[in-house]
C-alpha cells in the first residue's frame, strides 16, 4: 500500500505530498492516504478516549474534514499526517469538553501518558517516567507510544519539526538524569 | 537528534515499550468493517452517511418513526395494527425476499498456455447429479463475463523489474490486481498460480488506479516472464495482460561519494550520475545517519534531499552539524505505485563536519 521505505512504517514525504496533490481530484490517491493513516488516527483517538464507538465517530469526522480540506485546496501541503493528528486531537478535546472540565490537549493526553508509563516493563524506566514533568512525558508519549514522527508531533503541538526534536532530546536527557541516581544507588 | 549511548538505549527501550503496548491492545485497531464502510462512503460521496456521529441517532429513530407510521396507517384502516408493532415498538425486520443470484461463472477455468489472452472463457459446466429436491427461486440471468484485457510493460532494471500495467476499465466487479512471474512464458489465467508461475509479492492491490509495482525477487541476469491480472472478489480473473518479459540486473554501483566542506556551514556531496535508463530512475536519495554505518532509504534512514534530475551529480547541504560525524550515501531509487527499490548506490562516506 505504501510507497515508503520497506521496513519502515513511515510514508515517504514526497509520496505523501504527491498523493495530497492528486487527492484533490483523484479518489484513489485519497484512498491511499486513508488506508495508511486510518489505523494511526483511530488508535490515537482510541488511546485517549478508550471508547470504540466514539473513536469511530471522531475518526470519521477527522477524515471527512481531511477530504473536504484537500478538495477545497485549503490544506497547506507540508505534513498531511501532522495535520490529521491535529484535527483528531482537536476532535478529542471537543468531545471531552462536552463531558468534563478537561479542555486542552495537554489534559486529554494525560490518560495515554499514564497508560504508556504503566505499560513499560522495565521497573526503573517506568518509575522514572512517572517522575518526569508532564511536558516531557507528553513528548515521549507522542513519539514512542503514539509513534508520531517529528513532523507529525510538531504539527500536533504547533511547533516546528526542529523544536519538537529539541523537546524530545530534552525529555530523554531528563529521563536519563532521573534514572542516574537510581543506577548509582544500585551500584 | 543527538543522543549519547545511554540516552539512545533509553529511547530504544521506550520505542520497544510503545510497540508492545500498541500491539497488545486490539481495541486500538479499527474494526475492519468500520474501516471499509467509512472508506467506501468517503470515496463515494465525500460525506459519511447514516453510520457515524449524529447521523447514528437519526438512524436509531427511523424504526420508531416507521412504527408510528404503521400505527397511524393501521388505525386509519380500522385495524389494530399497534398489536403487530409489538409492546416495545420493536421494528419489524426488513424482509429479505429477494433471492440471491447464483455466483457468476468463473473465468479461471480456461488455462491459457500461450502468451495471448483468451477473450471468451467458457463458464464452469453445471455439475451433474440428482436435481435439487427443493425448488430454487429463479435468479436474474447473469451475463457471461467477458475477459478484459490489460497492457503490461516489464522493465528490467538494476535491482529489480518495474511492472506497469493499464488500469482495468471493464464492467465486472473489480476487486484487486496481482501480477504473476514464471521462468517460461506459460502463465495460466488462474490464482493460486499454476504451471510453475509464482506470485512475486508486492503487486497485489485493491486500488483500481494503482497500476505499477516492482519485483525485486527476480534473479539477476535471468529472463523472467510476467502476466498482470485483475480479479473479482472470488478470485476469478476478469482481465489479463499478455505475457511480458524482462531481465533484472544486480544493484548498480555509483562508486565513491565525495564529501567536502563548502561555504561556512555547508557541506558539498558529489557523486557519479546514474547512467542507466530513465525508466529505472525516480530520485537520488541522499541518505545519512549518525548511528547507522550502512544508511539506506529503504531502511528508514533520513535523507538530506531527494534529487529528481538524473543528470545532477552534486548537492550542497546546510543540514549537517559541525563537530558531528555522519555516514552518508547516495541511492538511486525507482518508485512505483506499490513499492520502491534501490537501483544503484554509492559507497558509504564517513564525514566529520569541520
Amino acid at each position: 500500500m505504501v510507497v515508503a521505505a520497506a521496513g519502515t512504517s513511515r510514508m515517504d514525504r514526497d509520496r505523501e505530498r504527491t498523493l495530497v496533490d492528486r487527492a484533490r481530484s483523484d479518489a484513489a490517491a485519497f484512498a491511499e492516504l486513508y488506508d495508511f493513516y486510518l489505523p494511526r488516527i483511530y488508535g490515537f483517538v482510541y488511546r485517549r478516549l478508550q471508547d470504540r464507538s466514539v473513536a469511530e465517530d471522531l475518526t470519521a469526522t477527522t477524515f471527512q474534514r481531511a477530504l473536504e480540506s484537500v478538495r477545497r485546496r485549503s490544506f497547506r501541503n507540508d505534513s498531511f499526517g501532522g495535520w490529521l493528528y491535529r484535527v483528531a486531537a482537536n476532535a478529542v478535546v471537543d468531545h471531552v469538553r462536552k463531558t468534563s472540565r478537561l479542555t486542552t490537549l495537554d489534559e486529554t493526553d494525560r490518560a495515554p501518558g499514564d497508560a504508556f508509563a504503566t505499560s513499560i516493563e522495565h521497573d526503573e524506566l517506568r518509575a522514572a517516567m512517572g517522575r518526569l514533568p508532564w511536558a516531557h512525558r507528553q513528548v515521549l508519549t507522542l513519539r514512542f507510544y503514539d509513534d508520531l514522527d517529528a513532523d507529525e508531533a510538531g504539527a500536533l503541538l504547533g511547533c516546528s519539526r526542529g523544536t519538537f526534536a529539541v523537546r524530545l532530546h530534552r525529555a530523554i536527557t531528563a529521563l536519563r538524569d532521573v534514572m542516574a541516581p537510581e543506577a548509582t544507588d544500585a551500584a | 537528534m543527538l543522543l549519547d549511548p545511554r540516552e539512545h538505549e533509553l529511547a530504544q527501550d521506550l520505542a520497544d515499550a510503545g510497540d508492545r503496548a500498541r500491539s497488545a491492545d486490539p481495541d486500538a485497531r479499527p474494526n475492519p468493517n468500520f474501516a471499509a464502510a467509512l472508506r467506501e462512503e468517503l470515496l463515494a460521496s465525500g460525506k459519511p452517511a447514516l453510520r457515524f456521529g449524529w447521523a447514528r441517532t437519526v438512524r436509531r429513530l427511523v424504526p420508531v418513526v416507521a412504527g408510528l407510521v404503521l400505527l397511524v396507517a393501521g388505525i386509519a384502516a380500522g385495524r389494530n395494527l399497534y398489536l403487530a408493532v409489538g409492546d416495545h415498538a420493536t421494528p419489524t425486520p426488513h424482509p429479505t425476499a429477494t433471492p440471491k443470484p447464483t455466483p457468476h461463472p468463473t473465468a479461471t477455468a480456461t488455462a491459457d498456455s500461450s502468451a495471448s489472452v483468451s477473450p471468451s472463457p467458457s463458464p464452469t459446466p453445471e455439475p451433474s447429479g440428482d436435481p435439487a429436491p427443493v425448488p430454487v427461486p429463479v435468479p436474474t440471468p447473469v451475463p457471461t463475463p467477458v475477459l478484459g484485457s490489460l497492457s503490461l510493460v516489464a522493465t528490467g532494471c538494476p535491482g529489480g523489474v518495474v511492472l506497469d500495467w493499464s488500469m482495468y476499465g471493464g464492467t465486472a466487479a473489480f476487486n484487486h490486481y496481482t501480477t504473476l512471474r514464471n521462468l517460461t512464458a506459460d502463465i495460466p489465467l488462474a490464482y493460486p498460480p499454476q504451471g510453475g508461475a509464482v506470485d512475486p509479492g508486492g503487486t497485489y492491490t485493491t486500488v483500481l488506479a494503482k497500476s505499477s509495482a516492482v519485483d525485486i525477487g527476480a534473479d539477476p541476469g535471468v529472463t523472467s516472464y510476467y502476466r498482470a491480472m485483475a480479479f473479482d472478489a472470488a478470485n476469478n480473473v476478469i482481465a489479463a495482460s499478455s505475457v511480458a518479459s524482462a531481465v533484472a540486473q544486480s544493484v548498480g554501483s555509483l562508486g565513491a561519494l565525495a564529501v567536502a566542506a563548502g561555504d561556512p556551514g555547508m557541506t558539498q556531496l558529489t557523486w557519479s550520475i546514474f547512467g542507466g535508463p530513465g525508466g529505472c530512475f525516480t530520485w537520488y536519495k541522499l541518505v545519512y545517519s549518525e548511528t547507522n554505518p550502512d544508511p539506506s532509504y529503504l531502511g528508514g534512514d533520513s535523507y538530506l534531499a531527494a534529487v529528481g534530475n538524473q543528470a545532477v551529480g552534486s548537492y550542497v547541504s546546510a543540514a549537517l552539524v559541525s563537530g558531528h560525524t555522519y555516514y552518508l550515501r547516495v541511492q538511486v531509487i525507482r518508485a512505483t505505485d506499490l513499492g520502491a527499490f534501490i537501483v544503484a548506490q554509492t559507497d558509504v562516506a564517513t564525514y566529520l563536519v569541520p
